[in-house]
């Protein structure tokens, strides 16, 4: 306030000066006593009007750039000051209150705006082009880790997750043991180990018991540590490790969905750069740009490929899904289907976390004694189940399990979409309308 | 009669001369496609041998033969970014606001011009007729200073794009090329036309003259209705770019390059805003001169002025929202993510400034129309239930601006303990917001109904009935309108969005029937006694600056809203701004822009409106054009 | 027309009429989006 009223004086002491010796000479030189008082008076507030617009534009002046809410003070007091005018100089009177008033509307919708929480559209991401067969080993594995975890030097974050959504479900390092998928540490090596493996049939692809057999009629089987975590990738059900199949399937079928497909759509040099980030960080030497290319050429069909054309350009979300898609398509993108099972949904068929039936289930929870979570209605329940996994573990599933990343990756119109849609599952009753 | 045929055989001239200046430019403009077309081929043709290199229209998907440069990858720095002291996005943001203001304001106000001089050429009393033909001719004067300014203004705009954005702007000319020569003829026949139409009012007001003057106007509004649709095609470029590959380099279709995506919805959109807009500015500018006048007779003019120019105005805000949705639409269509970015993400908040804005605008239309009930003998009988029709107003404002759903980080969602507040949550949601604005809007026709019968009563041998069934009508459209909302409350969301579609009928039902059942039974009605225009109060002016401001507001809210929705973007997707104020601003610090720009164009249109009535002081136009001697001297307050 | 001059028998006729008009449009305009007034004891 001080500084304000300071910087209001030095610049307009000119105008202000001007004004008393306006108000000096009506006093000297006005003979009539009541002529004299007016011209007094209104030159006083005159005065005072003037300095309040020094003050208002002061409060631009300074505040213009900075994180001021308060800037909107400055119409609220030329508000003030033209209606003051409008009192004593009444023939200027229209003018000056529909000045007073038009800027009062102004100052209330910028105070409004000023008002509501301020969000900043940040820098747009940097602009790259990726030149992928030019790259170094070592720059083509960063490629990699941002793809798994959203950035270099993140793959030891807790929840840090990329493009990629590979921590989802697998783990990276040494003690973490994945629930619902194989710990990756050590695939390169031990990926010979799997070719030899009587299960997994080497070069007889018809023998396998899987689901599927081969990657596309007449792919055939990995040959090279490298093919087979490409056809992995490729192929997910081609073969099963045991005990990470879906369950109840004997695990003949994988609960990975193939990478290269929607809604994740890794293109092939993206996933040579996460194979390239797997064998580096492993002090291994990766094989050429070009030979990680063609392991997955071998397993995807030209039509399959993800174009890198089609890639959305910089500015897309890091968010799994926007809100926008049908609901079944949210909980494909949000990887939901490969752990739960939720009537209604294609493909949900997953048994590493309950069954989502909502609708009956949420009120039974939050009666449950053991609950400490701090919902009141199902519908809270529900989102605080996504949110937060932990605040209640349903019986006899595990805690930590699933991930605490939903809050950030779904936007809130996704998040609405699943609530209102596990609402209306319930037990015995036909799935509600996608 | 020798005189009288001369000038007929003169306006014939003049009005001919009009259409050779509207047709001026398309005749300029036949030459060069052909030129553009000939061009490629030729080159071709020489570089036979050597590849043509082709490539694929990013919105129509058309292989074309590439003609203009890739769009330039910028750098920050002088050389593509040359400044001043000072963020040069708000420097051309205000350029460019100020240019549309007056812009708006000079194509807006010839359309009513036209409107008003029809009126007046079809009424057939004759006092009335005349006065309408005064105030098309006050509205026309004011629009021809405010149109040097635009032209001023326009070229202020260019040299900040030039020196400000120098790599944008000639990518940007280079390919708009032979549209910006067409834009420049077009203003040039605007100018001219505009003059002929001004300068011959008084030599054409009877008879057949009158009418060869009423075809000028039609003119004039379709030069400048083309001239708006030109300079669409560049802001519906920016945002939806077409007729370029994806390295932005031109394909040789202008038409492709001018007819994108968002151009269509844009030119409506632009032309409902425009006249709303337009009767804003005009009901302003009466409201100023009602108070500022010293006279009766000069109050009951401007009171009247102020009256049609609400009405006007009001008529095309109505159908504006529909309007919106259509643009909208379009704009999910075009890009999905450009949708959210607006509705649900970074933008959401500014919608919800807008959301208030629209019940600022209805509550500022109800309020004056209860004032305008004091100007009238027998109205009385409504004043006693204006205070329910608030109450109603207050309630389905509330519910109106309630949120719901917002972008919220994780930290506010679990703070909040879910997605939506405890409390409020329940109540906004768009079941209930769809309720809430048709029961203002409903409430809007009422009290629109209400005054037009204030000062009759009907004397048709069923008035009795009629009454008693618009009453029912209204209540049962009131309930209609309640229980659907209360009805969405406990269906699905991915169904309820269903129930909107009755409610916006109901509302329309109500606009139309009312309306017409009103007209028809107050025909031949009997006056209670006569309107006394003037003797409205001071307040209900204040209202109708309070419309002007608002609207004037929520233009620059919503061109912001659409210029910024294209994030870091120059050309969307196509060319890239590398600037250093690629960011979006913050919402607050967009309201003090948006204010600064509004009162800057108030403050100048007032001073426009001064130098107007200097005019008139010095050449009294037969009636009450000036008003001598009373004008109060704006300049002061600069 | 003398009998609508009676209030009583007004307000039936324009509650029957309006009613009527109300329950219309919303019943075409819901069941064009596959909606109608028993949905939510449907489900």
């Amino acid at each position: 306030m001080g500084n304000l009223i300071s910087e209001a004086f030095s610049m307009g002491w000119m105008a202000l000066a001007i004004l008393a010796g306006l108000l000096v000479y009506f006093q000297v030189s006005i003979g009539d006593p009541a002529a004299k008082k007016r011209a007094v008076f209104k030159t006083f507030i005159g005065i005072i009007s003037c300095f309040l617009l020094f003050m208002a534009i002061a409060n631009y002046k300074t505040n213009f750039y900075g994180e001021s809410r308060l800037l909107p003070v400055s119409l609220v007091m030329i508000t003030v000051t033209t209606f003051i005018m409008a009192l004593y100089f009444t023939n200027l009177g229209a003018l000056l209150k529909i000045g007073g008033m038009m800027f009062f509307v102004a100052a209330f919708l910028s105070g409004y705006g000023n008002w509501l929480p301020q969000v900043e559209g940040g820098f747009p991401p940097v602009e790259e082009k990726k030149t992928w067969d030019s790259m170094t080993p070592q720059q083509l594995a960063d490629e990699g880790e941002k793809i798994i975890f959203g950035g270099v030097g993140k793959n030891k974050e807790q929840g840090a997750i990329g493009k990629g959504q590979c921590p989802l479900c697998h783990a990276f390092h040494a003690g973490m043991l994945g629930e619902r998928a194989p710990n990756l540490l050590g695939l390169p090596t031990r990926g010979n180990e799997r070719l030899d493996d009587p299960k997994y049939s080497k070069g007889n692809p018809s023998k396998r018991e899987y689901e599927v057999k081969e990657a596309f009629p007449g792919s055939g089987t990995a040959e090279t540590a490298q093919e087979y975590i490409a056809e992995s990738h490729a192929c997910p059900s081609c073969y099963v490790v045991a005990g990470y199949g879906v369950k109840g399937t004997n695990d003949k079928q994988s609960p990975m969905p193939a990478i290269h497909k929607p809604p994740i759509s890794l293109s092939l040099p993206e996933l040579a750069a996460v194979d390239a980030w797997m064998y580096l960080r492993e002090g291994i030497d990766p094989p050429s740009f070009e030979d990680l290319v063609k392991s997955y050429e071998k397993f995807i069909p030209e039509a399959d490929r993800p174009k890198q054309a089609d890639e959305k350009p910089a500015g897309a979300t890091s968010l799994m899904a926007d809100g926008s898609e049908p609901v079944d398509q949210i909980f494909a993108k949000g990887q939901c289907i490969s752990c739960h099972t939720i009537p209604g949904i294609p493909g949900a068929v997953g048994t590493i976390g309950p069954k989502l039936e909502e609708g009956t289930t949420a009120s039974q929870r939050i009666k449950d004694p053991t609950y400490k979570g701090t919902a009141k209605s199902p519908t809270e329940y529900i989102m605080e189940s996504i949110v937060d996994p932990s605040a209640f573990v349903v019986k006899p599933f595990p805690d930590n399990t699933m991930p605490k990343v939903f809050g950030q990756k779904l936007s809130a119109g996704a998040l609405k979409k699943i609530v209102d849609y596990l609402s209306q599952v319930k037990t015995g009753a036909p799935p509600p309308k996608i | 009669m020798g005189l009288l045929a001369g000038k007929r055989v003169f306006s014939i001239m003049a009005l001919c001369m009009m259409v050779g200046l509207l047709l001026l430019p398309i005749v300029v403009a036949l030459p060069s496609p052909a030129i553009g077309g000939d061009a490629p081929a030729g080159d071709a043709a020489k570089k036979d041998g050597d590849k043509v290199e082709k490539g694929r229209d990013v919105y129509y998907k058309t292989e074309g033969i590439v003609v203009g440069a890739p769009a330039p990858k910028t750098t920050d720095g002088p050389k593509d970014y040359p400044r001043y002291n000072f963020e040069s996005r708000v420097l051309l943001w205000f350029a460019n606001q100020q240019h549309l203001y007056y812009g708006s304001f000079v194509l807006a106000v010839p359309i009513f011009c036209m409107i008003i001089e029809f009126m007046g050429v079809v009424t057939k009393d004759k006092a009335l007729a005349k006065r309408y033909d005064q105030l098309a001719y006050d509205f026309i004067k004011i629009s021809l200073t405010a149109y040097s300014l635009t032209a001023i203004l326009g070229g202020i705009l260019i040299f900040t794009f030039l020196t400000l954005y120098p790599a944008f702007f000639s990518y940007l000319s280079g390919i708009f090329r032979p549209v910006m020569h067409i834009y420049a003829l077009m203003f040039v026949a605007e100018s001219g036309t505009l003059y002929i139409y001004y300068y011959g009012w008084d030599k054409m007001k009877e008879g057949f003259l009158k009418w060869i003057h009423l075809s000028m106007s039609v003119i004039l509004n379709v030069i400048g209705t083309l001239l708006m649709f030109l300079a669409n095609s560049w802001i519906g470029f920016m945002m939806s770019p077409a007729g370029v590959d994806e390295q932005g380099r031109y394909l040789g279709n202008i038409w492709h390059v001018i007819h994108t995506a968002l151009w269509n919805p844009l030119n409506l959109h632009r032309i409902l805003g425009n006249m709303a807009f337009g009767g804003g500015v005009v009901a302003a500018y009466a409201a100023y001169k009602f108070l500022a006048s010293k006279t009766d007779e000069d109050r009951a003019h401007y009171d009247w002025m102020g009256y049609i120019a609400m009405a006007l105005g009001v008529a095309f805000l109505i159908p504006l929202p529909f309007a919106g949705y259509w643009l909208m639409r379009e704009v999910y269509a075009y890009r999905q993510q450009m949708g959210i970015t607006l509705m649900g993400g970074l933008l959401a908040w500014l919608f919800i400034i807008q959301a208030t804005m629209i019940g600022i605008l209805f509550l500022s239309t109800n309020y004056y129309l209860w004032q305008a009930m004091g100007r009238m003998r027998g109205a009385e009988k409504y004043q006693r239930y204006i205070k329910y029709l608030v109450f109603i107003l207050a309630c389905g404002y509330m519910v109106f601006i309630t949120p719901h759903t917002m972008v919220m980080t994780p930290a506010e969602l679990k703070a909040m303990g879910g997605q939506q507040h405890p409390v409020l949550g329940n109540y906004g949601v768009m079941s209930a917001k769809n309720g809430g604005i048709n029961v203002i809007i409903t409430t809007t026709v009422l009290s629109f109904v209400w005054y037009m019968r204030g000062n009759k009563v009907s004397t048709v041998s069923w008035a009795k009935f009629g009454n008693i069934f618009m009453g029912v009508f209204f209540a049962c459209a009131y309930f209609n309108i309640i229980f659907l909302a209360v009805y969405g409350y406990y269906i699905p969301a991915n169904v309820r969005v269903g129930l909107s579609v009755p409610q916006v009928a109901t509302t329309l039902s109500c606009l139309f029937f009312m309306f017409a059942l009103n007209s028809v039974m107050m025909k031949g009605a009997k006056q209670m006694g006569p309107i006394e225009w003037g003797k409205i109060s001071a307040r209900s002016q204040y209202a109708l600056i309070m419309l002007a401001t608002a609207f004037t507001w929520m233009m620059g809210l919503m061109g912001y809203i659409r210029s910024s929705v294209r994030l870091f973007w120059h050309v969307n997707e196509i060319m890239r701004d590398n600037s250093p104020w690629a960011y979006t601003h913050t919402v607050g610090f967009a309201a003090n822009m948006i204010s600064a720009n509004v009162l800057f164009f108030w403050i100048s249109i007032l001073f426009v409106f001064w130098l107007g009535s200097l005019t008139a002081k010095k050449v009294p136009v037969e009636s009450r054009a000036g008003i001598p001697g009373s004008v109060p001297q704006p300049a002061a307050s600069h | 027309m003398s009998a609508l001059n009676n209030p009583v028998v007004a307000v039936i006729v324009s509650l029957i009429i309006t009613v009527g008009y109300f329950v219309f449009v919303d019943h075409y305009l819901m069941d064009m989006q596959g909606l109608d007034f028993w949905y939510l004891f449907r489900n």
